[in-house]
C-alpha cells in the first residue's frame, strides 16, 4: 500500500512536471463557447472590438480537435497560430492592429476534429473609437453574505497588467466596495472599506480621503451612489440589506432591501444632505447617478412592501429629478423615465453615458438585486427623445447587471453571468451614434483557459480613463487614518 | 560514548518517525483528511501558474501537491511524519556544525517537538511544516561552504531565494506558531468527514460523546433521518432545539458549520442552500478552493439541471488526481445509467414552487419539497420533528395525516394531541396506529415520567413544566 502510494506521488509529480498539461485534454468542453464548425471558447468571433484592447487569446474548446491552425489576415497581413491555444504577444498583437481601426480582421481556422478536417472562418471588427484603458472590479467568490480575503482590482486592459488598488492584507482582512469612477475619471473615484476601521475612500485628483458618509437619523452608512462632474458632491442610498434564499434551485439568491433613502454628501463641507421627498416612509429609493451635466439625478423608486413575502411584486420605477449643484438639493419634482411597475418590471443600477445622450439601466422580473436574476436585460434610454429599448440583442443566457461607460460614451462594461451561471465577467460592447449594439465580448486574459479556473467574480467592473494611481499601500494607509466625520445639513 | 549518542540518534529518529505516523494515523486521523477538502490540485500548466505565483510560490506548489493525498489517512501521516522527521534531521545536521552530539540531538527533539505539535493545530496547514524544513535545508546547504565569508554569503543569497520561492513559515491563521492536540475537536472533524461520505452509521458512532454540541447533535439527526429512523431516536438524546436539525447558513457561523449545514439542505434536496453553503466554505477555506465543495458544486448543479456550472466544476476535477475518474463519469454524455437515475432521483426532489426565505424557519421550505415529492422521506422526517420539536401539535397532525410513518414519538405526539382534543376514541386511536401498550406506557409515563426520558411526552411536558414556572 505504501509503496503503491508513494509510486502513485512521484509518478505524479513527474508528470506534472514533465508535461505541458497532463490531464485528460478531452475533458475540457465549451462552457459558453461560440457558434460555428469549430468552438472557441472565450467566444470572439464576430465581435466588434476597440483597437487598443488586450489580445484576444482564445482556445479550441471541442473534445478531440487536433492539429488547429488559425491565420488572422488582416490586409496584407497575416498571422498565424499552430496549436488549440491562440495566445498573442502583446507587441506582436498591438503592431498587428497598429493600422486597424475601422477595419475587419479576417480570422480562417482549421483543425483535425475526431481525424477529419473541419474548416471555419469569422471576422473581428476594430472600431475606430477606443475604450478606456482601465477596469476596475472586486474579485469576490459570488456569496452575497459573506466575504474572506477579497481585494479590488485595476487592470489596464490594452494589456494583461493588474494590481490590486485595496486588499485583504493591508485591511485587516475588512470587507470592502467596490469602486466606481466619477464620469470615468481615473482620478476622481471612490471606494469603501467597511468595519470599525472603514469609511468612504474618496479619491480626488489624487488626493485620498477618508469619509465617514454617514450621520444620525440616516438607515445606514452609504452604499450605492455616484460622485457629482463638480467634484463636490456625491449621491447616494443608504439601504438596510437583507439575503435570502429562493428554493427553486438555479434562482440562488434574493436580496431585498427591506427600506432604503436617498442622500446627498457635500465633500467641500463635510455635511450629509438629507431631504425627506427622497427618504419616504412609504418609499424605497436607491441606485441614484447624476446625469452628465450634473443638473439632474436618475434613480429607482419602489412602493414599500412587506418583505420578503411580497419580494415577488416589488417594482422599482426610473425616475428623474432636478439637481441643485450650489446647495446640494434634490428637487422634489420628479419625472417618470421609464415606469418599471407599468411593465411589470423592475429597474436598477441606471447610469447615464458621459456625453448626456444615453442612460443604461437592468431590467429584471422584480426586485432590486438582478445578479442572480437570469431574466435581467439590458435596457437603453436615448434621453434626446425619451425613447427606451431592452438590448434583447446582446442578452446572454443568465444575468446582465452591473454596467460602467467608456468616457467617449462607444463603450459599455457589463457584469454578465452568462455561461456557468454563477461567476459574473466584464464583457465590453459598442454602441454607435445611432443606439446600435455589437456582439460583446469578456475582458481577454493572458490564458484562454483562465476562465475555466476562476472561482471568484468580477463585481461591479467599472471603467475609467486613466489608472487611479491607487495602491494597496494607499488603502493600509487611508485604512489607518482617523475617518472625515459628516453632518447633518440644517 | 560516541556510538552510544549514535545510537541514541538513530532510535530517536525512529522513535519520532513513528511516533509521529502512528499519532497522526491512528489518534488524529481525520485532522489531515480534512486538509485534502481544502485543496485542489491541478494537472494543468495554466491552472499552476494561475495559482502558484509570487512570492512562496514553491512552497504552495509542493504542499498542495502533498496534500492531495491526504485523502488518504495513511499516506498523510507518512507524509506529515517524514516531514517532522526530516525537520529533526535536519536540525541535528546544523546543530552539529556548532554543537557537540549531545546538545545537537536535544535541540533536534526539541525542534521536532515544537514542529510537531504546530501540526497538530486548528486550520493549520503542512505548507508552513515544509516551508520551514525547505529553509533548514538551505541554511544546511549554506554550512557545507568551509569558508565564513562564504558561509555567509550563501546563507544571504540561499534563503533569499528560499523567501521568495517558498514564502513564510508563520502565517496567522493557517501557520500558527503553537497548537496542541484536540481530541475533542477531531471528533467534530471525523463527524463532518464522515457526513459528507455519507457513512451514516459511523456518524451515529462518532456523534455519541458530544451529543451536547448542536453540530454534533445535527450530524446525529440526520444520519436518522437517512436511515429512516429519527421518529424513534429523537429523544435518545437531549435535543437543544430545532436548531440541530437544518442549520443555516449565515455570516455569524464558522466555517465549519456553514460546510456542515450544507449537508442536511442537499440531503432534502433544496440544492440553494446546498450551493451557497460549499460557496461560502470555498470562500472560508484558506486557499478559496477544495476537492469536496467543488466536488458538491458540480453534483448541486447536475442536480439542478445547471449543465454549464456543473461543467465548469467537472472541468476543474477532471485535471486532478482522485476525482478525475468521478468527473469523468459525472460529466454529461458520459454517465452511466446509475448516475443518471440517481440525479433524475434527485433532481425529482427539487422544489418547483419559488419562496423566499431566510434558511432559518424551514417548514415552509420542506413542505415545498413535500408538495413536489411526497415520497422526500428525508424532507418528510425533518418537517414532522420540526413541528414536534416547536411543541406545534396541529401543525404535526396536519403533516402527519398526509402520510404516516413508523416512529414512537410520533405516536406519543399523536396521543397527547387526541387527548388535548378530547378524541381518544377507538377509532382514532385505530386510524392512527396507536396500539394498547402505547396507551399503557403514556399511563406509567404520568406515574414516573424520569423514567420516560427519551419520550414526546417527557419532552412536551418539560416544557409544561417550565411555562408553568415562568412567572
Amino acid at each position: 500500500m505504501i509503496h503503491k502510494l508513494l509510486k502513485q506521488m512521484g509518478l505524479a509529480l513527474a508528470l506534472c512536471l514533465a508535461l505541458p498539461g497532463c490531464g485528460n485534454e478531452n475533458l475540457m468542453t465549451a462552457v459558453d463557447g461560440s457558434e460555428g464548425p469549430l468552438v472557441i471558447y472565450p467566444d470572439y468571433k464576430e465581435v466588434t472590438i476597440p483597437a487598443n484592447i488586450a489580445p484576444l487569446n482564445f482556445r479550441y474548446s471541442m473534445k478531440g480537435i487536433r492539429k488547429a491552425r488559425t491565420t488572422f489576415i488582416l490586409g496584407e497581413r497575416a498571422v498565424t497560430f499552430k496549436g488549440t491555444e491562440v495566445v498573442w504577444r502583446v507587441g506582436a498583437w498591438k503592431s498587428f492592429l497598429a493600422d486597424a481601426a475601422g477595419k475587419t480582421i479576417q480570422v480562417q481556422a482549421e483543425a483535425l476534429l475526431d481525424g477529419k478536417k473541419v474548416s471555419d472562418s469569422w471576422s473581428v471588427h476594430v472600431s475606430e473609437d477606443p475604450v478606456d484603458g482601465w477596469l476596475t472590479y472586486r474579485l469576490i467568490e459570488p456569496s452575497y453574505q459573506m466575504w474572506n480575503e477579497v481585494s479590488i482590482m485595476e487592470r489596464c486592459v490594452e494589456n494583461f497588467d493588474e494590481t490590486a488598488i485595496c486588499d485583504y492584507r493591508h485591511t485587516d482582512n475588512a470587507c470592502m466596495n467596490c469602486h466606481v469612477h466619477g464620469q470615468s475619471r481615473g482620478d476622481y473615484s471612490l471606494y469603501y472599506i467597511r468595519g470599525p476601521h472603514g469609511g468612504a475612500i474618496l479619491n480626488k485628483d489624487g488626493q485620498l480621503r477618508k469619509l465617514t458618509l454617514n450621520a444620525p437619523g440616516m438607515l445606514s452608512g452609504t452604499v450605492y451612489g455616484d460622485l457629482h462632474p463638480s467634484g463636490r458632491f456625491g449621491v447616494f442610498s443608504t439601504n438596510i440589506i437583507l439575503p435570502s434564499f429562493h428554493t427553486v434551485a438555479g434562482k440562488r439568491m434574493e436580496v431585498y432591501d427591506s427600506a432604503s433613502d436617498l442622500t446627498v454628501a457635500d465633500f467641500d463641507n463635510n455635511v450629509m444632505i438629507n431631504l425627506p421627498h427622497v427618504a419616504r416612509g412609504d418609499k424605497f429609493e436607491t441606485f441614484p447617478c447624476f446625469s452628465a451635466d450634473g443638473n439632474s439625478i436618475f434613480y429607482c423608486v419602489a412602493d414599500s412592501l412587506l418583505l420578503p413575502d411580497q419580494v415577488m411584486d416589488i417594482r422599482y420605477d426610473l425616475l428623474q429629478a432636478r439637481f441643485d449643484a450650489d446647495s446640494g438639493r434634490i428637487g422634489e419634482q420628479v419625472d417618470t423615465v421609464w415606469s418599471g411597475s407599468a411593465h411589470n418590471a423592475s429597474v436598477c443600477h441606471p447610469k447615464a453615458s458621459p456625453d448626456g445622450r444615453w442612460l443604461l439601466f437592468s431590467v429584471a422580473d422584480y426586485g432590486t438585486f438582478p445578479l442572480f436574476h437570469t431574466e435581467t436585460t439590458l435596457y437603453l434610454t436615448d434621453l434626446s427623445n425619451g425613447e427606451t429599448r431592452p438590448l434583447d440583442e446582446i442578452k446572454g443566457d443568465k444575468s446582465d447587471s452591473y454596467h460602467s461607460w467608456s468616457s467617449n460614451s462607444r463603450w459599455f462594461v457589463f457584469a454578465s453571468k452568462r455561461g456557468d451561471g454563477s461567476y459574473g465577467k466584464p464583457y465590453f460592447c459598442h454602441l454607435d451614434s445611432d443606439g446600435r449594439t455589437t456582439k460583446p465580448f469578456v475582458l481577454p486574459q493572458k490564458s484562454p483557459r483562465f476562465y475555466i479556473y476562476n472561482l471568484k467574480s468580477f463585481n461591479v467592473p467599472d471603467l475609467g480613463n486613466a489608472s487611479t494611481g491607487m495602491t494597496v499601500k494607499d488603502a493600509s494607509r487611508m485604512f489607518k487614518a482617523p475617518s472625515e466625520a459628516f453632518v447633518q445639513a440644517e | 560514548m560516541k556510538g552510544i549518542i549514535s545510537r541514541i540518534g538513530l532510535i530517536a529518529t525512529a522513535l519520532a518517525f513513528f511516533g509521529a505516523w502512528g499519532f497522526f494515523l491512528f489518534a488524529y486521523p481525520y485532522h489531515l483528511t480534512r486538509r485534502e477538502q481544502f485543496t485542489l490540485f491541478l494537472f494543468d500548466w495554466e491552472s499552476i501558474r494561475q495559482t502558484y505565483r509570487g512570492f512562496g510560490w514553491l512552497g504552495s506548489f509542493l504542499s498542495d501537491f502533498l496534500e492531495q493525498f491526504f485523502r488518504f489517512p495513511l499516506a498523510a501521516s507518512l507524509i506529515v511524519a517524514l516531514l517532522l522527521t526530516g525537520i529533526g534531521v535536519t536540525v541535528y545536521r546544523i546543530c552539529r556544525h556548532f554543537l557537540g552530539k549531545g546538545a545537537s540531538l536535544t535541540v533536534a527533539t526539541l525542534f521536532f517537538a515544537w514542529s510537531f505539535m504546530r501540526e497538530t493545530g486548528n486550520l493549520y496547514l503542512t505548507r508552513y511544516t515544509l516551508v520551514m524544513l525547505g529553509y533548514l535545508l538551505l541554511v544546511l546547504l549554506a554550512l557545507r561552504f568551509r569558508k565564513v565569508w562564504a558561509k555567509a554569503l550563501s546563507a544571504v543569497l540561499l534563503l533569499g531565494l528560499g523567501a521568495w520561492a517558498l514564502g513564510s513559515p508563520y502565517h496567522q491563521s493557517y501557520g500558527k506558531l503553537w497548537g496542541t492536540p484536540r481530541l475533542n475537536y477531531e471528533r467534530v472533524i471525523a463527524l463532518d468527514l464522515e457526513t459528507a461520505r455519507e457513512n451514516w452509521d459511523k456518524v451515529l458512532q462518532l456523534s455519541k460523546k458530544d451529543l451536547y454540541m448542536v453540530e454534533a447533535s445535527y450530524c446525529y439527526n440526520l444520519a436518522h433521518v437517512m436511515k429512516g429512523d429519527l421518529g424513534q431516536m429523537l429523544f435518545n438524546h437531549s435535543q437543544a432545539d430545532v436548531t440541530s436539525f437544518l442549520l443555516p447558513v449565515d455570516t455569524e457561523n464558522s466555517l465549519f458549520t456553514n460546510t456542515l449545514a450544507g449537508e442536511a439542505w442537499f440531503q432534502v434536496g433544496d440544492m440553494t442552500i446546498a450551493e451557497q453553503s460549499a460557496i461560502t466554505s470555498l470562500q472560508a477555506s484558506p486557499k478559496h478552493t477544495g476537492a469536496r465543495y467543488i466536488q458538491r458544486l458540480a453534483r448541486v448543479n447536475l442536480i439542478s439541471g445547471e449543465t454549464a456550472a456543473a461543467q465548469k466544476y467537472l472541468n476543474m476535477l477532471g485535471k486532478s488526481l482522485f476525482y478525475r475518474k468521478w468527473a469523468l463519469g459525472m460529466m454529461p454524455g458520459n454517465q452511466d445509467e446509475a448516475t443518471r437515475a440517481q440525479l433524475a432521483a434527485a433532481h425529482a426532489n427539487l422544489a418547483r414552487k419559488d419562496i423566499v426565505h431566510h434558511s432559518n424557519y424551514p417548514r415552509q421550505v420542506l413542505l415545498n419539497l413535500l408538495e413536489v415529492n411526497p415520497d422526500n422521506n428525508p424532507a418528510r422526517i425533518y418537517l414532522l420533528c420540526f413541528d414536534l420539536m416547536n411543541y406545534d401539535l396541529d401543525s404535526f397532525m396536519e403533516d402527519y395525516s398526509r402520510r404516516m410513518l413508523d416512529g414512537h414519538i410520533y405516536k406519543e405526539a399523536i396521543l397527547i394531541w387526541l387527548s388535548q382534543n378530547n378524541a381518544v376514541t377507538e377509532q382514532n386511536l385505530a386510524k392512527y396506529g396507536i396500539d394498547k401498550n402505547t396507551q399503557d406506557r403514556m399511563g406509567r409515563f404520568f406515574r414516573n415520567p424520569d423514567l420516560y426520558r427519551s419520550t414526546y411526552w417527557y419532552y412536551y411536558m418539560d416544557a409544561l413544566y417550565r411555562a408553568n414556572e415562568q412567572p
